[in-house]
């Protein structure tokens, strides 16, 4: 009983045999009913008239069986097709009651939509920054940015850094096997043209192994490479962003190998990158720039300037094994200031999508 | 026995259209059906009683005939069919091809007939 009743709650079908038999039985008892009337009424006595009803029918106990199983089938599709109705009656129902009045509906409406619209926005930033990773990007998972940790004196704290020197790019990149296309990337505020058409970009100036890390593919013409960067400024090229390509370019290939002005010098188009491409922070950008272009020993020096330093870990090395390459690396390459103390420090590295940068 | 399975096997593709057609005509409970359908065939149909309340079954489950229990003018409680709209719909549709089928195979067996391009 309590069964059937939890089954009724929730709008289940509810099967019923014995139900189905009484009203298979009933229906039979109803036509055997009329068979003897109109057979006694052809002149049959009643027992004559019964037997010949039940002959007529195929039996009884099989004419019995027969409709038992068809009535069991046409009840199970019955109670379904009702509970169904049902539903649907009451969602029309509810539809019309706000319906009813057009200010409840609207705020019922606006609500929802805010509602959801909050939702999909939230779930895509949160998407996009934790789990899928930046556009374009192949496999970030094994994307791992360099950390520096250090204790200045044993009364403070340990200190974690993420941009680190150019000298560190160079140590790792020698130093640390377990890791590939170790690179350096830094956001340079250039101006495009000159005079009164002057306007300013924000470039990515990155390592020439960038492009290769990220395992980006260009939408047209190429990407950097070795030569690209070679001391002691690099080559003059530029890699567009689709944006850019678009809204300067309108989108036409023989836009390579032309040249633009960025502040003052002249640079050669070599490449477009995939729409939606930011490089490892999820900033846009306009174009990217090599980063031997700047001035100052950004690929080179133990002081100074800083950058985040990211490297693709290899598919069978561990992280911590990589970690203590890295440190390695950094304690035996290490010729800034504050040698003693720099040289006990640590790097660890941490999934790019855990942190992100956001500095010039 | 066996003519009657014989003529059982013929007829149950065809005895749904009868059973739609019976229907068509006014509400009936079970018994009447299979009285309208012995009066209309001037006898017996050769079927077993029970064969009708297996259609009218197999129909309600495809939704083409509803039913309700009610009572009969002889004052005794009954189950009543009707026709649902798909019902309707089925017969019209039922009846065109049993009708064309029907005319194919007598064209086919009557003798002595030019069978291309003649027609009646």
């Amino acid at each position: 009983m309590k069964r059937r009743s939890v089954r009724r709650w929730l709008r289940l079908p509810v099967s019923d045999t014995a139900r189905t038999m009484e009203d298979v039985d009933a229906e039979l008892a109803a036509h055997i009913e009329e068979r003897v009337e109109r057979l006694m009424a052809e002149g049959l006595t009643e027992q004559q008239a019964r037997v010949e009803a039940e002959r007529r029918l195929g039996g009884l106990d099989q004419a019995r069986q027969r409709l038992l199983q068809d009535a069991s089938e046409r009840d199970a599709a019955l109670s379904v097709r009702e509970a169904l109705r049902s539903w649907i009656d009451d969602v029309r129902y509810a539809t019309r009651s706000v319906f009813r009045v057009p200010a409840y509906a609207a705020v019922v409406i606006a609500t929802l939509a805010l509602g959801i619209g909050a939702n999909a926005t939230m779930f895509g930033v949160v998407d996009r920054l934790l789990l899928s990773g930046p556009a374009h990007v192949v496999e970030p998972s094994e994307l791992y940015r360099f950390y520096l940790n250090i204790q200045y004196d044993e009364n403070s704290d340990m200190e974690t850094f993420a941009p680190l020197h150019g000298g560190a790019l160079m140590a790792f990149r020698e130093g640390v096997s377990s890791m590939d296309h170790v690179s350096g990337y830094t956001t340079w505020s250039l101006t495009l043209g000159s005079g009164a058409a002057a306007r300013p970009l924000e470039v990515g100036a990155v390592s020439a192994s960038f492009f290769p890390l990220l395992d980006v593919k260009p939408v047209a013409g190429r990407f950097f490479d070795e030569e690209d960067e070679q001391p002691p400024s690099g080559r003059r090229v530029v890699v567009l962003s689709h944006r850019m390509w678009q809204s300067d370019f309108g989108g036409q290939r023989d836009a390579i190998g032309e040249t633009v002005d960025l502040s003052g010098h002249s640079y050669s188009i070599i490449g477009v990158a995939p729409r939606g491409f930011t490089g490892v922070e999820l900033e846009p950008r306009d174009a990217w720039v090599p980063l031997a272009n700047r001035p100052g020993e950004w690929t080179r020096s133990w002081s100074g300037y800083v950058m985040p330093i990211v490297g693709r870990l290899h598919v069978d090395a561990s992280v911590t094994r990589a970690e203590a390459e890295a440190t390695g690396a950094w304690r035996r390459g290490y010729e800034g200031p504050m040698a003693t103390v720099m040289r006990t420090a640590s790097i660890t590295l941490d999934d790019i999508r855990a942190d992100h940068c956001v500095f010039r | 026995m066996s003519r009657d399975k014989e003529q059982n096997t013929i007829l149950k593709g065809t005895l749904d259209v009868l059973v739609l057609k019976a229907l068509s005509s006014a509400t009936m409970h079970g018994f009447e059906v299979t009285a309208w359908l012995e009066d209309q065939a001037g006898g017996s149909l050769g079927l077993d009683d029970s064969a009708v309340y297996q259609a009218l079954y197999r129909m309600e489950k495809r939704g083409l005939v509803e039913a309700e229990w009610g009572v009969s003018e002889k004052n005794r409680k009954a189950r009543y069919y009707d026709l649902t709209r798909a019902g309707k719909a089925h017969l019209v549709s039922e009846t065109e091809r049993v009708l064309r089928y029907a005319d194919t195979v007598r064209s086919i067996l009557s003798p002595g007939r030019q069978h291309a391009g003649e027609k009646t």
